[in-house]
């Protein structure tokens, strides 16, 4: 840990849980982290072990039943809904499990659609977009609908979104789940890359043991609980 | 919708038709109505049974009664749509001891009138003077001016109701009659009604008057003034051109329902096909033929329609009853009915059919070109590469806008339809409102342009001989100008069931200017000639046309002319216009009367004062103060008279004005419905990546003012095509032409609905897209 410059991202006591039914589901359990600024974070983890469910709480999109969060000195539990939105513009671009691109944009208009939101019209919009899409490899792509590319295609148009509006924050959910070997290894290394580029500070969530060599620090997780932190 | 509206619609004239043609016999309806100059003896009556019963070896079931039927005049108390202190003809008929058999009258509130002082109203005027039971009404009479206290109201199968007719009507005891004569009634009559309680034919019936009249002729003591064909031309003939035009109105108005009921089904169905399309392209992949995944949405919309229809036709029989109830209240019909002809469920549901297997079809049509690859991802034919508007779109200076238009141009198939269907329903309404300005600016011109009289005053045939009478009235030094005038029912020589009024002006006349803008075809009547120029209803009712020859009879004397022009008239509608020389000359010889300067036929004075006069003050005074003066009635009593008589379809069109503002704002609704909630997840990651809600609700916000702007700007100018060219026509070519004529206020009413309509849709579709959290939006599987 560095000593001088305080950890970018701070989780303490974090805890939630889920009613499904009669079930109780303890998503979170106690949970804490320290993450440096710039830093590529791999939070492994089984399908169900809260890796999601951390994630999302970090992106202020869901909360914690106990705990708190601290990025970049904001305390997220003290922040209002229209704060937390506020937050999310600024320092945060997701990159989630599904794409979840809009089907009726093409692929620069659904990366126009974050880079909109740091007040860019025009000539310096559509820079913008194609300065993304070329950085993830889809110069000549920009123009396709998201049902005329393959899955690593759509996976990095997702990227490029999340790196529309150069956020301090991205956040992965699971990159290489819908991807074959290789292309989900160029992925990562895009991702590591696009990071660097831009110093932003990584957390992506994966089951896949062999991405952590690409890790700063390793977090794993099982049931809602840290197992081991690799701290450098 | 797509079921109730056009069955309830095409069901509303057959079941008013029906309505009419019972009560005209449960009520009897008389054939004749007889009226004598003066009062008869009931003995007549006797007399005029036994000559239709001599007339030929036919027996005949038939009742024959007499009563007496007198005109006064009131003023309005001024409590409802009538103005106050309006002076008014009233028609004032004899009840006895037992109620009449022939033109019956049915009690609704309170009692006939049992003593001298009591009298009972025609519900409907009551209801448009704001008149209570209790209250105290004045008759201005021969014996002069009397109070009556209101003891009950009525409907009367002769005079439909005030709103159709415009005729105050009220009923008094013989007591009352005779205090209000100064002629002893006892045993008298004014009119004989003669009802036939079996099917007669125009022809016979025509034989028979003549008949009457040959012997009423015959005797010394009786004198004809009129002989009515009352179930020809009635009132009730009144309901029957109402009721014409209600069935032309609610069958265009059928139409709109499908146009705009097709586009709704359309993008519904659009919608659910796009939802199905990864399962479906999953039942392709095992083996399921493609023709049987089309026919299961045929099969889909034919459930979905068979339940709609079942409610539709439930709806649609409780609509009908709706209307139906409304329009037999508002017509002064005693019944109503809700049947549904089998013809109407059979064409709507044609129609209903086609229009929904048609919108089904085009809707999945898009898949019949897909293959099973293509569906499983999820491709979408309609999205083209990207259009003009979405590159231009990119250069707007606001983003919200920008965005809005981004994605309005995503589906443009459903863009368009949402504006199709919300222009179509806009126009319905927006045209129907620019016909009722165009009817009520039409009249309000007409008066404005043609009439410069003040004052209508009737004096009656034989005051107007009397030259003293009509040099005390024109002494007034309020006077300006004043003109002889005849507006008198006559009856045609060849259809003696027909009536009409004439109205004889001078042919340089200032008081009413003959307008060669109101002519429809032809010209204006030459001077002094036998030229007839007749009003556009008189023209269509009775199929009159330029050249035709025209006979009628007046003070007993035939009067022959030729038809030189067809015109709108508004001061009487049911109207034949004359030169009054023409006829004075035509009938000297007949009155042998001095020949100063006053003209022998006419019955009534038009007069206009001076600009500072005060009208009421000298209309008080001549119908209080005046014996002579039958009824003076101001030019503003005679206007709002005739708007009363064209707004006698205001519920219809309000109805209709309704139903395409409801229609319009459902289609708008659903779709925008449809169109919000299906980017659920769209906004879930837009909010994800630090869109406010506020940004994203003003986006959606901007989509719908833009749907709406083009939907509503065009609508507004081809509801205005549609008034000319629809509704506007069906009235010009039954009544008067037309001027087309647009207010500011309906269009900002418009606009407003409009803009109402958005919001509401937009605001509550959002509201139900963002309802659940977040991250469970997300974590579904796109």
């Amino acid at each position: 840990m560095n000593e001088i410059y305080p950890p970018f991202i701070q989780a303490y006591d974090l805890s939630k849980h889920y009613t499904l039914g009669q079930i109780n589901v303890k998503a979170l359990d106690n949970v804490n982290l320290q993450i440096n600024e710039g830093e590529m974070v791999i939070i492994l983890g089984p399908s169900g072990s809260g890796k999601s469910t951390l994630i999302n709480m970090i992106g202020g999109i869901d909360s914690p039943d106990h705990g708190k969060i601290i990025i970049n000195g904001n305390e997220l539990q003290t922040l209002t809904s229209k704060e937390l939105t506020i937050f999310r513009r600024k320092y945060v671009g997701f990159v989630f499990q599904f794409y979840s691109l809009i089907p009726t944009l093409t692929a620069l208009e659904n990366v126009v659609l974050a880079a909109e939101l740091v007040e860019l019209k025009g000539k310096e919009l559509r820079k913008r977009g194609m300065d993304v899409l070329n950085a993830v490899g889809l110069r000549g792509r920009e123009n396709s609908y998201p049902s005329q590319l393959s899955g690593g295609e759509r996976q990095r148009v997702a990227l490029a979104r999340a790196l529309a509006k150069h956020p301090q924050i991205i956040l992965v959910d699971e990159p290489t789940g819908q991807l074959d070997e290789e292309t989900g290894i160029q992925m990562i290394e895009l991702i590591k890359e696009t990071a660097k580029l831009f110093n932003s500070t990584v957390l992506m969530v994966t089951h896949d043991k062999s991405l952590i060599k690409y890790a700063d620090q390793v977090i794993e997780m099982k049931s809602g609980r840290i197992l081991v932190k690799n701290f450098e | 919708m797509i079921t109730c509206f056009p069955i309830a619609f095409l069901n509303v004239a057959p079941n008013l038709s029906n309505i009419i043609a019972i009560e005209e016999d449960n009520y009897k309806l008389a054939h004749y109505n007889i009226f004598y100059t003066e009062f008869e003896e009931e003995s007549i009556s006797s007399l005029i049974h036994e000559w239709i019963d001599n007339y030929d070896d036919k027996k005949r079931d038939f009742i024959v009664e007499g009563r007496i039927h007198l005109s006064s005049k009131t003023k309005s108390l001024g409590n409802g749509e009538i103005n106050q202190n309006e002076w008014m003809e009233i028609e004032l008929i004899s009840i006895k001891e037992s109620l009449p058999e022939i033109n019956q009258v049915v009690l609704t509130y309170g009692k006939f009138p049992t003593t001298s002082d009591e009298i009972t109203l025609l519900e409907s005027f009551a209801l448009a003077d704001g008149i209570n039971l209790n209250d105290k009404i004045s008759l201005y009479t021969e014996t002069g001016k009397q109070d009556f206290t209101v003891v009950g109201f009525a409907k009367s199968i002769e005079y439909a109701s005030y709103k159709l007719s415009q005729v105050a009507v009220g009923y008094l005891n013989m007591d009352a009659i005779n205090s209000i004569t100064i002629e002893n009634i006892d045993n008298k009559i004014t009119s004989t009604l003669v009802y036939f309680n079996e099917e007669m034919d125009l022809q016979e019936l025509r034989n028979i008057a003549e008949y009457i009249k040959e012997n009423i002729d015959n005797l010394e003591s009786a004198s004809l003034a009129l002989f009515w064909f009352s179930r020809d031309t009635s009132y009730r003939k009144n309901l029957l051109d109402a009721l014409k035009l209600t069935s032309k109105y609610m069958t265009a108005a059928s139409l709109f329902v499908f146009l705009t009921a097709g586009v709704i089904i359309f993008v519904i169905t659009n919608r659910y096909v796009g939802e199905q399309k990864k399962n479906i392209g999953a039942l392709y992949s095992f083996g399921v033929n493609k023709q049987k995944i089309i026919f299961s949405f045929f099969i889909r919309m034919f459930v979905l329609g068979t339940l709609g229809i079942i409610l539709g036709i439930i709806i649609a029989k409780l609509l009908t009853l709706y209307i139906i109830n409304n329009l037999a209240d508002d017509w002064g019909l005693f019944s109503s009915s809700s049947e549904l002809t089998p013809f109407s469920i059979l064409f709507t549901l044609t129609s209903a059919a086609i229009v929904s297997f048609s919108s089904t079809f085009f809707a999945i049509r898009s898949l019949i070109k897909l293959t099973p690859y293509e569906a499983m991802r999820g491709k979408t034919t309609e999205l083209k590469s990207t259009g003009i508007i979405m590159v231009l779109s990119t250069y707007l200076p606001v983003r919200n806008i920008r965005a809005a238009f981004r994605n309005l141009t995503r589906n443009r198939t459903r863009s368009f339809l949402t504006i199709l269907a919300f222009a179509l329903a806009f126009t319905l309404s927006s045209s129907l409102m620019y016909t009722q300005d165009s009817l009520d600016n039409t009249i309000y011109e007409f008066y404005d342009e043609n009439i410069a009289f003040d004052l209508e005053i009737e004096l009656g045939f034989s005051n107007m001989q009397n030259r003293s009478i009509i040099e005390q009235i024109i002494a007034d030094d309020r006077v300006v100008t004043y003109e002889f005038f005849i507006n008198n029912l006559i009856q045609f020589k060849d259809r003696p069931e027909n009536l009409a009024y004439l109205l004889g002006f001078q042919y340089n006349s200032t008081l009413y200017r003959k307008n060669n803008a109101n002519l429809v075809d032809g010209t204006w009547y030459r001077p002094n000639s036998s030229d007839i120029v007749v009003s556009k209803y008189v023209a269509t009712s009775l199929n009159i046309s330029k050249g035709d020859k025209l006979s009628f009879y007046y003070f007993d004397s035939l009067i022959n002319g030729t038809v030189s022009g067809i015109a709108t008239e508004l001061l009487n509608n049911l109207a034949i216009m004359m030169d009054i020389e023409f006829i004075s000359t035509e009938l000297k010889n007949v009155f042998n009367l001095p020949t100063y300067n006053v003209l022998p036929v006419a019955n009534k004075l038009l007069v206009a004062y001076h600009e500072n006069a005060n009208i009421n003050d000298i209309q008080d005074d001549l119908n209080q103060n005046n014996p002579y003066v039958v009824l003076a009635v101001s030019k503003e009593h005679l206007l709002r008279k005739q708007v009363g008589l064209v707004r006698n379809q205001s519920s219809i069109v309000i109805l209709m004005v309704s139903l395409g503002l409801i229609v319009g704002f459902v289609s708008f609704f659903s779709t925008l419905l449809i169109s919000i909630v299906e980017r659920e997840r769209e906004f879930a990651i837009m909010k994800v990546y630090g869109y406010k809600n506020q940004e994203i609700i003003l986006e959606i916000l901007i989509e719908g003012m833009i749907l709406g702007f083009f939907s509503i700007i065009p609508a507004l100018f081809i509801g205005r095509f549609t008034a000319v060219n629809l509704w506007i026509k069906i009235v010009s070519d039954s009544f008067f032409n037309i001027t087309p004529f647009y207010l500011y206020p309906t269009q900002v009413f418009l606009l407003l609905f409009g803009f109402i309509s958005i919001l509401i849709s937009v605001i509550p579709s959002y509201i139900l897209a963002i309802s659940k959290p977040i991250y469970e939006v997300i974590r579904e599987e796109s």
